[in-house]
């Protein structure tokens, strides 16, 4: 549990495609679809590129703080106390947010598959799988990570693929979407896509990982992935039907028809959703409970798993009787929330090197 | 302890995690292979094709499918299938529905409701066919049912779905049907099969604005629709009183002009292919011109049509978004109501190429 030692590339790669991933077969496509209209696609790569630009600020003031993680800086920066709301914060957050994309993907399967087999089965089963996976620390599953990114990855390019078929290209116009002010709000919550990043940035340092060169490229997997992804399903479905719709990625391939034989795929690609779910639900949970220890400097993450796991249940198996109106509400937040929580490290990352140039001239 | 403790929970997750639960015999349910919806005095009348299981007869078994048709008249689909669990002892499962008719005096109504119940269905496939019939849905499912020279799940997918070669009705899935019934660019249509009188033949689309069915296209008014959409793979056309025999793709042009208050549409149509009637070698273009001139009169009879019942099936729509720079711009702009006041020019071009028929 304490082997927190250097990751290599393809362990940084799927950390980042295993945590950003799963989310395209959520409704995440739908919604970012219904949101911004025909302009999802720009809007998307723009948050994209905000969010390397965000990765790259955080590189530098994890520089300015040698041999710290995000949590910590945030102390350095801000002073112990507020340093630790903050933090506190954001692992309230990502607790929420892992339980939220977890009740998200059972719910799925026990609408399309399984719908009288009991949510806790499903829930139970993967918060156990996560456990298993976390007693090995971050190594194990950063290793469990780096297996699987390739084949998710390989499924997400060929939904896109076996979805071309149907692709419009006449469902790009009205190309400005619904707006500067929409698109504006596009691009933010765009963001959320790759709040992951932080939860990274919480426990590897750049000390013995390239995060710079790793990370990039991890992003661009990812960023390639998302932005394509989202321009499937706008040239699939085009502004107007994607709305209403649950399980992205899989729904572009539930359509297409090539002959007898080669039809109905949709079931191949419910089984890499399980398994992306699976191991993003062990990414979020174990980059949680690395977050949580490492503001209450606690050494023994182990002893956390338990409670973390028993949590984040207990919301995910609230998040299943909520109403329609809270789920709507929450949804929303969580689409925007990315923003802020970026924003506020971007404060973080001014205020320090503000910080650290007065303590240089003083 | 530890390890017995990691023992049993992987056991109890095995065990768990199988899909027993939801597990269901293939025996235990019918598996519908058409939906057939009708109008009636309580709502509407519910048909389902049903297969009728048996023991195989063992040598000499027969390809040709057994079934039978079930119908029931509820307020609406979702009783509909109720009334059906309570009419069959097995369960009816709608996972492997090949096709879903509906009669043409429901399709006139508005198909609406009844499609958001059958597409809301966790069991409906997004890809089957969609057909409108002259006659009842319960009496072109009989008629189906009773003309079936082979399997007739596999008859039905190879009728609906195979290459558009010498087929005068379009592809159309249900999913495709549902997405351009709700879609600002154009509107629905569904493929049109003739009354069972006249032997229920495939024979053209019927097109719709927004839910209700407004009007029919011929065969070949289908096949204008089909070489503008793109789906078009081949086939014989009469042109006048030569049959030309259409060997590829058409190349489609488009121009549409959105700034006056009329819109103004376009389409140039690009077509090749050899003729089999009164054929001369000597001077080939002559007879170009007048198959050219003989299928621009199809396309303008279909684009008339068209215009006249408000039914943009063509994806004129989708081209004049381009000239709009947002949604509600575009919205605003109200292209379906637009559409029939549209002047629409067409011009078609057909060169002559050696086709297999010609080298015959």
């Amino acid at each position: 549990m304490n082997n927190e030692s250097a990751l290599g590339g393809r362990e940084i790669k799927g950390l980042l495609c295993m945590a950003i991933l799963p989310k395209l077969f959520f409704s995440l496509l739908p919604d970012g679809v219904g949101a911004v209209g025909t302009a999802v696609w720009y809007t998307q790569l723009l948050s994209f590129g905000f969010s390397l630009l965000f990765l790259f600020a955080m590189l530098h003031l994890m520089s300015l703080y040698p041999g710290q993680t995000l949590p910590k800086i945030f102390q350095s920066v801000l002073g112990k106390g507020f340093g630790m709301v903050l933090g506190t914060l954001f692992y309230l957050y990502f607790v929420a947010y892992t339980a939220d994309h977890l009740g998200e993907a059972v719910q799925l399967i026990k609408i399309y598959n399984f719908p009288t087999t009991p949510f806790w089965v499903f829930t139970v089963g993967f918060l156990f799988v996560a456990w298993l996976i976390c007693r090995y620390g971050l190594k194990g599953v950063a290793k469990s990570a780096s297996l699987f990114f390739v084949p998710v990855l390989i499924a997400v390019f060929a939904a896109l693929a076996i979805g071309s078929k149907q692709y419009d290209w006449n469902l790009f116009f009205p190309a400005g979407g619904y707006g500067f002010i929409r698109s504006g709000m596009g691009v933010l919550g765009g963001l959320s896509v790759y709040v992951d990043l932080i939860l990274i940035l919480s426990v590897v340092t750049t000390e013995k990982t390239n995060l710079k060169t790793f990370g990039f490229r991890g992003m661009l997997l990812c960023g390639g992935a998302v932005v394509l992804s989202f321009l499937g399903y706008l040239l699939t479905f085009g502004y107007r039907s994607s709305q209403g719709k649950t399980v992205g990625l899989v729904e572009i391939v539930q359509n297409v028809y090539f002959n007898q034989l080669f039809q109905r795929m949709e079931a191949v690609f419910f089984l890499v959703m399980v398994i992306a779910v699976t191991m993003g639900t062990c990414i979020w949970f174990y980059l949680t409970v690395s977050l949580y220890s490492t503001i209450y400097e606690i050494k023994e993450k182990r002893e956390l798993l338990l409670p973390n796991l028993l949590m984040i249940f207990a919301l995910a198996t609230v998040s299943q009787v909520q109403t329609k109106e809270f789920s709507q509400t929450a949804a929303i937040l969580f689409r925007y929330s990315g923003g802020v929580l970026f924003l506020c490290c971007i404060l973080v990352w001014l205020l320090g090197m503000v910080r650290k140039k007065v303590k240089k001239h003083g | 302890m530890g390890r017995r403790l990691f023992c049993s929970m992987l056991i109890g997750l095995m065990i768990c995690m199988t899909g027993c639960n939801d597990s269901v015999e293939v025996s235990d349910e019918l598996y519908a292979i058409m939906i057939g919806l009708d109008k009636s005095e309580e709502g509407i009348k519910l048909s389902l094709i049903l297969p009728v299981y048996g023991g195989g007869s063992g040598e000499g078994q027969q390809q040709q499918s057994d079934s039978k048709i079930f119908t029931v008249e509820a307020d609406n689909v979702y009783e509909g299938l109720n009334q059906m669990h309570l009419q069959i002892a097995r369960g009816v499962s709608l996972l492997h529905v090949k096709a879903v008719v509906f009669s043409e005096e429901l399709a006139r109504e508005g198909l609406s409701p009844h499609i958001s119940a059958i597409r809301q269905h966790m069991e409906t496939r997004n890809v089957m066919g969609v057909l409108i019939t002259k006659s009842g849905a319960e009496e072109y499912l009989s008629y189906i049912q009773e003309n079936v020279t082979g399997v007739l799940s596999q008859e039905l997918e190879q009728l609906l779905f195979r290459p558009r070669k010498d087929l005068y009705f379009p592809v159309r899935t249900f999913e495709e049907f549902c997405r351009e019934m709700e879609s600002e660019y154009g509107q629905t249509y569904a493929v049109y099969c003739k009354s069972v009188e006249e032997e229920g033949e495939l024979y053209g689309t019927a097109l719709f604005q927004g839910d209700k069915m407004v009007e029919m296209l011929d065969k070949y008014q289908s096949v204008c629709t089909m070489m503008v959409r793109g789906e078009f793979d081949g086939g014989t056309m009469t042109a006048g009183d030569m049959v030309a025999d259409l060997n590829a793709r058409p190349k489609i042009r488009f121009k549409t002009d959105t700034k006056s208050e009329i819109p103004k549409i376009n389409l140039t149509v690009s077509l090749q292919g050899g003729f089999m009637e009164g054929e001369n070698p000597g001077n080939p273009t002559a007879r170009d011109d007048e198959i050219a001139k003989a299928i621009e009169g199809y396309f303008k009879e279909t684009a008339e049509k068209t215009r006249m019942c408000g039914s943009d099936i063509w994806d004129f729509g989708k081209h004049a978004a381009r000239h709009f720079k947002t949604i509600q711009d575009w919205e605003q702009y109200d292209w379906n109501n637009k559409f029939q006041q549209a002047e629409i020019n067409v011009k078609v071009k057909f060169k002559t190429v050696k086709t297999e028929v010609n080298k015959r």
